[in-house]
């Protein structure tokens, strides 16, 4: 009689701290900002590695959206780049997907609660050869990601997003209202329900970080031909 | 029938999300060779808004696309007309004027990036429709802000009123009324997250002032928070034309 008691109490706390565990928030990540590259750095930019369209599986390419999404993940395990200063910094490369006329490119790094990468971009020919990079005035809050706009030239090939080790454990701060639509369901059955507005303001403080999602995302006009 | 309506509404926005990314149209200096700029007259609404953003339904928001959004969708939310009085007799006896000190922060940035400033054209528009006419100027190009809204919100009862407001820049050639740059630009103005991808999306500070009620707020201390958004936008404005 006992045990069944404390079995049940152990049933009936298993399932309380469930339920904490699944109503509790995880901790967001700490802002990395500190470096330890888990393979050899390199000066070379490492082209072969460049995330591609050609990695995305044709069904998640999105082509009736006229718009590409590649991302990748900085951290240790990225590639890393040693300057001529022997400075350290992780980085991906995206080659720019090629035979879509009016693209525009979003390129950056994705913000997080309380931090991102401080992302430095430029734009490679297909040789690897840097033919812009762009400046700090040159960032913005575009949706879901901090970074710039361009149109590529006709030699751009590839986008380089490499940690800017100068900005690393500095912060931005802002004041943001947040909007999402919940849908309510009805008490009339069918019909009656609809999408309410959700709002709420909040005070950010990020820090830029070596760890995060950095990525490119191409938007394009119908295009007369062929799809890539 | 209304259900209905509402029904057919949500798809349809749902639908104009997923299937048309707003393309902004990106200055080239090399291509576009503007010396001189004409900033076009009318850009920010007369009346400021005085905006509650939650638990408005979502109407509104067939408009397709992001500039829909941004005409409609943004600042959507619970404006009664007690708010919009109450901050109206607070700033008007301010002497606070929106343009025209907007338009003295973009003339003077213009300047600073080695633009030739020309006389402001155009006379009042309607905010929320784009110019079909632009009016003549000796200038090379006309800087089009159309500011679809522009005022005070909040989230929800409880946080605090803050500054927000929402346009479409445009530059247009005067030799050929072609689109020389397009982008849009939300201040605060709380649009949803599927509308925010592919637009300019700027915040106040993280220490920015708040107001909890309209009748705490002061005409000086309202005018402040406005100098500052105004202040940001158009330095960003400007930087779309590098």
């Amino acid at each position: 009689m006992k045990a069944k008691n404390i079995s049940i109490a152990v049933t009936a706390l298993a399932f309380v701290v469930g339920l904490s565990a699944c109503a509790t928030p995880k901790p967001p990540l700490p802002p990395k900002v500190n470096f330890n590259a888990a393979a050899g750095c390199s000066s070379v930019i490492d082209l072969a590695s460049a995330v591609s369209l050609d990695d995305e599986p044709k069904k998640n390419r999105m082509m009736k959206n006229r718009s590409i999404v590649l991302t990748k993940i900085l951290d240790d395990n990225a590639l890393c780049f040693r300057n001529y200063q022997g400075a350290d910094s992780p980085y991906a490369v995206f080659e720019i997907p090629n035979n879509l006329s009016g693209r525009v490119v979003y390129a950056g790094a994705k913000i997080y609660e309380n931090r991102l990468v401080a992302a430095g971009i430029s734009v490679l020919d297909s040789a690897g050869r840097v033919i812009k990079t762009f400046s700090a005035n040159d960032f913005r809050k575009l949706g879901t990601q901090y970074g710039v706009q361009f149109n590529p030239s006709a030699d751009a090939a590839f986008v380089m997003i490499k940690a800017n080790n100068a900005a690393i454990g500095t912060q931005k701060g802002s004041t943001e209202t947040v909007v999402s639509k919940a849908y309510r369901v009805g008490v009339q059955g069918f019909g009656s329900g609809g999408f309410d507005t959700v709002a709420d303001t909040q005070t950010f403080a990020r820090t830029f970080a070596y760890e995060g999602e950095v990525g490119i995302r191409v938007v394009f006009p119908k295009q007369a031909g062929p799809q890539p | 029938m209304k259900h209905f309506l509402t029904i057919a509404v949500s798809a349809l926005a749902l639908s104009a999300c997923a299937t048309k990314p707003y393309i902004p149209t990106l200055y080239d200096a090399s291509s576009a060779q503007v010396r001189s700029i004409a900033i076009v007259d009318d850009s920010i609404p007369d009346e400021l808004g005085a905006n509650e953003l939650a638990s408005a339904s979502g109407t509104g928001q067939a408009v397709a696309g992001i500039v829909g959004y941004l005409v409609v969708g943004a600042m959507e939310g619970i404006e009664t007309n007690s708010r919009v009085n109450a901050l109206k007799t607070l700033m008007q006896s301010s002497g606070f004027d929106a343009e025209a000190e907007f338009e003295k922060m973009l003339s003077a940035k213009l300047a600073a990036a080695g633009f030739q400033n020309m006389a402001v054209v155009g006379g009042p528009r309607n905010k929320r429709k784009p110019i079909k006419d632009y009016p003549a100027s000796p200038a090379d190009a006309l800087l089009d802000v159309q500011m679809t809204n522009f005022g005070m919100q909040k989230a929800v009862t409880g946080q605090e009123w803050r500054p927000a407001s929402a346009m479409i820049v445009k530059l247009v050639s005067t030799k050929d009324d072609s689109i020389l740059v397009e982008n849009t630009i939300s201040y605060n103005s709380g649009l949803t997250s599927g509308a925010m991808e592919g637009m300019i999306y700027m915040s106040p500070s993280d220490t920015s002032v708040g107001f909890m009620k309209i009748k705490d707020m002061t005409a000086p201390e309202v005018a402040a928070q406005m100098r500052i958004m105004l202040d940001e936008v158009s330095s960003t404005i400007v930087a779309l034309l590098r």
